[in-house]
């Protein structure tokens, strides 16, 4: 049991440490007893013997030291003490210390801000059982510019049976239910989901039970199980919850509660109040339309690559068997979380974004190796004093990088502070979480132990850089010159001269990422979306029930007295309706369409458009102009021939040459599909979002379809919000047992879709600003410092005649040089790095030479500014002082 | 390398590897405990003056190879009545002596067969 004796000797060490030293002093003591003894009897007199036994001795306190050393217990003391040390000179120096800490503070601080956003949705596993096996299969078309769809209830059981490599399988669709326990009906986003989905992740109930799969039927029992969260809020959290009934917006159906799902239980974007079977549900009956996710788990030992090349296989089987659906179809297998994180860039956002405050720590470290260099210069007289006295040089290194430890953590813990301060607002302003865990971005202690460890690493390694330095330096050298400070040393100025020059170009590259995204964020802003979205109201309900609602003369009464009782709402300029909302990003597959008179295409290989359902006054609430034939009119209805309005786009892409007016086209793929004559073309609209490029789209009339989702428009004159509860209330007044959705205006609805873009402006102008501050400082201290040393040859200059405009020329020159040379490196690098982030981009190139010119100027700029105080004062000195300065 | 590595002009009549002064050590209070003076006394003796261990480096190592457990140290009185402190060997001690033992006696016959025949 040697570890047990030496662990007991090592702890008496440590903790019994007087002892354990007046035992080595009397060991010591006996020792040179023995030897004036042993002197004495070879013939010495007492005081020789003494002497020579103390000579040969030597230093008693170098050879105590050394038993200490030998016991291993002098590094845990000696950390003590430097320490203690350390923390007095950082109070001697307390603007230093400051500006050292907050510099620190400021790049660990955006680190620790953005690793919270980067842990919670790109590192940590989902909460699902064995979750790096879970996949979404999704389907493709590669002739059409979307890059992936839903999936067609066909096909999700088709891949179900015929796939070997994966194993559960299973298929969700949003849907809506309405709660009736209150006066207005409530609107809950649910979702519906297989019998399978459930067991696939993982997921045990709270309370109650799970569906089964002889529920997930068409004829199978309606039964739903309720969030956590909907389950407190409008049940208050009674288990009798279980057994109440809730229905089904879309066809009135009642479901009956069997279950609660766990606290913790969350799926990716949306919070979705309750989940149904999927089999039993309408979105289900349309057996061809892409509107299902599909997941499914991996089989043991099956790579992602087998899964995808069985599924390609599968892909092409189905094209051969059923060419009317699945012609010209591909699928694609992802694995889950990174499929998540990647919609709308999210995971790209936050690797630039990462990559932004790397660069940032980096430019703070710089600024603060370069402030301990000019520090130890201070210094060196203190640590050639040490040296003589016999410390050693991996002692005294030891003790100054326990000074940018200390550093580092005290900064790196007020940095993590400085962050949690922030996330409210960074929260406020974050566009969209995908992520499967309630709260899941979130300033907890793995974020701190993530701050620690970063700063430690890198207050460690660039303290050691200096320390090695200073540590190296000639003692008589040091003390004769020490306070004269000529002697700055050839090393020690390309050392900080580079450091200032690494800052410049990384400085630059952030600069660069940050303009791009703000000419980017600024193009969004100005594109020319082809609709006005100011002082409109956007509000939707759910939704003319298949119950209620069965036939084209339903919903037109309903909708005619909708939309007449809206348009005698005071305020109200113009209104109308469409049954998808503009600026949804999550659309599906366009719709496949043929045109008379021309030859059938092959199956799958169908023009596709956008398809929107809209109430004639559409185009007039939207103030999108008509470029051609005429607008909906109130005789285009039922019993008239079906009719349709067709974009710019669309009739340049099939009519380039000719007036579609006239012309007819009809869906593929529907029952009984009837022609459509087209009747006008209007102008293209983005209704897609900003930044996106406007789709073939055709329109046709509330009033010859069957749309049982809207969304009404109101254009107001008064601030559109003032309306919203007249809105409210006159929507419900038409049939009060349609639940409402939320109401908001148009240019809210149109913030949300370039959030992300505004959210990675913001922080990257920001973190790039803190850069260019950093860099400004990082170019001053280093010119004042060179300034400084050149005391005494300006002086010599001056007193040889030199004007101060020479002086200023002579060592402006030198600090522009060094901002050339950081410019010039930093704009090949931001040629390659921000490659990277041509994603994120619109309407500018990553290389864009503008971009990159303005940049360098401002960097020029920055530089010769932060040179210019430093400068003017050495050219003015007075040569008198200057050489008596010495 | 010197036995009383970085203090200079202190190490005298040869240089040691720095395990040989472990090895010595050792192998002197294998037959009893010894205090520290007598363990250098004993090795200069033996080795007919050539080999002397100054102090600055017999205390370090006695304290060193206490620490891995090789040796364990005990007061008790030493030949005048004095408080003295002994170093004994260990059962670790013991086994780690002879196969450094083993070891030297290979090192050295091998050394020894290079420097005749070479």
């Amino acid at each position: 049991m040697r570890w047990v004796k030496k662990t007991r000797l090592r702890l008496r060490s440590l903790f019994r440490k007087s002892a354990v030293d007046a035992e080595l002093n009397e060991e010591l003591r006996f020792h040179v007893e023995h030897e004036i003894a042993r002197n004495e009897k070879a013939g010495m007199s007492k005081e020789e013997a003494r002497r020579v036994a103390l000579v040969e001795f030597g230093g008693g306190q170098q050879i105590a030291e050394e038993c200490r050393d030998a016991r291993r217990v002098n590094l845990v003391q000696d950390f003590a003490q430097d320490v203690r040390y350390s923390l007095r000179m950082l109070r001697r120096s307390p603007g230093f210390t400051a500006v050292a800490v907050l510099t620190f503070a400021l790049g660990i601080g955006a680190n620790a801000a953005i690793f919270s956003f980067v842990n919670g949705i790109l590192l940590r596993p989902l909460p699902f059982e064995n979750p790096s096996r879970l996949v979404t299969v999704l389907d493709t078309k590669p002739s059409d510019e979307v890059e992936w769809f839903f999936v067609s209830p066909n096909r999700f059981e088709e891949f179900a049976r015929r796939s070997r490599a994966l194993g559960q399988m299973a298929a969700a669709v949003n849907c809506f239910f309405k709660l009736e326990n209150s006066t207005a009906p409530i609107l809950l986003q649910g979702g519906c989901a297989s019998a399978s989905f459930f067991p696939m992740l993982g997921v045990k109930p709270f309370l109650g039970r799970l569906f089964t799969s002889a529920e997930d039927r068409p004829e199978g029992n309606p039964v739903a199980v309720l969030s956590y969260g909907c389950w407190k809020q409008h049940f208050g959290g009674d288990p009798a919850a279980i057994g109440k009934s809730i229905r089904r917006t879309a066809n009135d159906a009642e479901f009956t509660i069997i279950g609660v799902l766990p606290p913790d239980f969350k799926f990716a974007t949306e919070d979705f109040a309750l989940w149904a079977p999927a089999g039993l549900d309408p979105n289900y009956r349309n057996r061809d339309e892409h509107n299902l996710l599909v997941f499914a788990r991996l089989r043991d030992g099956v790579t992602l690559s087998q899964a995808q090349s069985e599924m390609d296989g599968i892909a092409q089987q189905l094209a051969r068997e059923y060419p009317r659906t699945s012609a010209g179809w591909g699928i694609t297998v992802r694995p889950l979380q990174r499929f998540y994180s990647s919609v709308r860039n999210t995971r790209q956002t936050l690797l630039v974004l990462l990559a932004a405050v790397g660069f940032l720590l980096l430019i703070a470290c710089a600024n603060v190796a370069n402030l301990l260099v000019a520090q130890a210069s201070a210094r060196r007289k203190e640590i050639a004093v040490r040296l003589s006295v016999g410390a050693t040089r991996s002692r005294l290194i030891r003790q100054l990088v326990t000074e940018s430890l200390l550093l580092g953590v005290i900064g790196g813990a007020t940095g993590f502070g400085l962050a949690r301060l922030a996330f409210k607002s960074m929260m406020a302003m974050a566009p969209y979480i995908p992520s499967f865990r309630p709260n899941a971005v979130q300033m907890d202690s793995q974020v701190l132990a993530f701050a620690i460890a970063v700063s430690i690493v890198t207050s460690v390694a660039f303290g050691i850089g200096p320390a090695l330095r200073i540590s190296r330096q000639d003692l008589n050298d040091s003390l004769h010159e020490a306070g004269r400070g000529a002697h700055g040393g050839v090393r020690e100025h390309l050392t900080r001269r580079m450091l200032v020059g690494s800052e410049t170009a990384l400085a630059l590259v952030l600069l660069t990422g940050a303009t791009l995204l703000l000419e980017t964020y600024r193009n969004l802003q100005t594109d020319r979306l082809g609709f006005n979205s100011d002082h409109v109201l956007v509000s939707s309900f759910c939704c003319l029930d298949e119950a209620h609602y069965h036939t084209q003369s339903d919903f037109s009464a309903y909708y005619t007295k909708l939309f007449e009782r809206i348009r005698e709402l005071p305020g109200a300029e113009s209104v109308s309706g469409i049954d998808d909302l503009p600026l949804r990003q999550f659309r599906g597959s366009g719709f496949p369409f043929e045109i008379e008179g021309q030859v059938a295409p092959l199956p799958g290989r169908e023009p596709t458009a956008d398809l929107f359902f809209i109430e004639p006054q559409y185009f007039e609430t939207m103030q999108i102009p008509m470029r051609r034939g005429r607008s909906f009119a109130d005789r285009d209805d039922l019993n008239s021939a079906p009719v349709a309005i067709i974009n710019a786009s669309l009739a340049k892409r099939y009519w380039p040459d000719q007036d579609p007016i006239g012309q007819r086209l009809r869906p593929v793929g529907e029952a009984n599909p009837r022609w459509y004559r087209i009747i006008g073309v209007v102008a293209d609209a983005k209704q897609r979002g900003l930044g996106t490029e406007p789709r073939p789209t055709i329109y046709r009339t509330y009033y010859q379809s069957m749309a049982r989702y809207t969304f009404v428009l109101v254009r107001t004159r008064p601030d559109p919000l003032s309306m919203a509860a007249a809105v409210r209330n006159t929507i419900a007044s038409v049939d009060p047992r349609l639940p409402l959705g939320a109401i908001k205006t148009l240019d809210q609805q149109l913030a949300q879709s370039v959030s992300t873009q505004r959210f990675s402006m913001m922080l990257l102008a920001l973190f790039a600003g803190l850069a260019l501050s950093l860099a400004a400082v990082g170019v001053y201290g280093v010119t004042a410092y060179v300034a400084g040393q050149r005391t005494h040859e300006v002086g010599v200059r001056v007193a040889l005649g030199a004007q101060p405009a020479d002086i200023v020329s002579l060592l402006l020159g030198e600090g522009l040089r060094l901002g050339l040379v950081g410019v010039a490196v930093g704009v090949a690098s931001a040629l390659v790095l921000t490659r990277v982030m041509r994603n994120l981009l619109y309407g500018v190139r990553a290389s864009d030479p503008l971009t990159l010119l303005v940049v360098s100027a401002v960097l020029v700029a920055v530089t010769l500014a932060a040179c210019y105080l430093p400068v003017r004062g050495a050219a003015r000195i007075d040569p008198m002082v200057a050489l008596r300065d010495e | 390398m010197s036995l009383t590595e970085g203090r200079a002009g202190v190490s005298k009549p040869t240089d040691l590897l720095q395990g040989t002064v472990d090895l010595l050590i050792l192998k002197t209070i294998a037959l009893e405990p010894m205090h520290g003076w007598a363990i250098a006394q004993r090795i200069r003796q033996v080795s007919k003056d050539v080999l002397q261990i100054n102090q600055g480096a017999l205390y370090p190592a006695l304290h060193r190879l206490e620490q891995q457990g090789w040796i364990e140290a005990e007061w008790g009185k030493s030949e005048n009545s004095r408080r003295a402190k002994y170093y004994s060997l260990t059962k670790d001690g013991r086994n780690y002596l002879q196969r450094e033992e083993a070891n030297w006696d290979r090192l050295s016959a091998a050394i020894g067969l290079v420097l005749k025949k070479a």
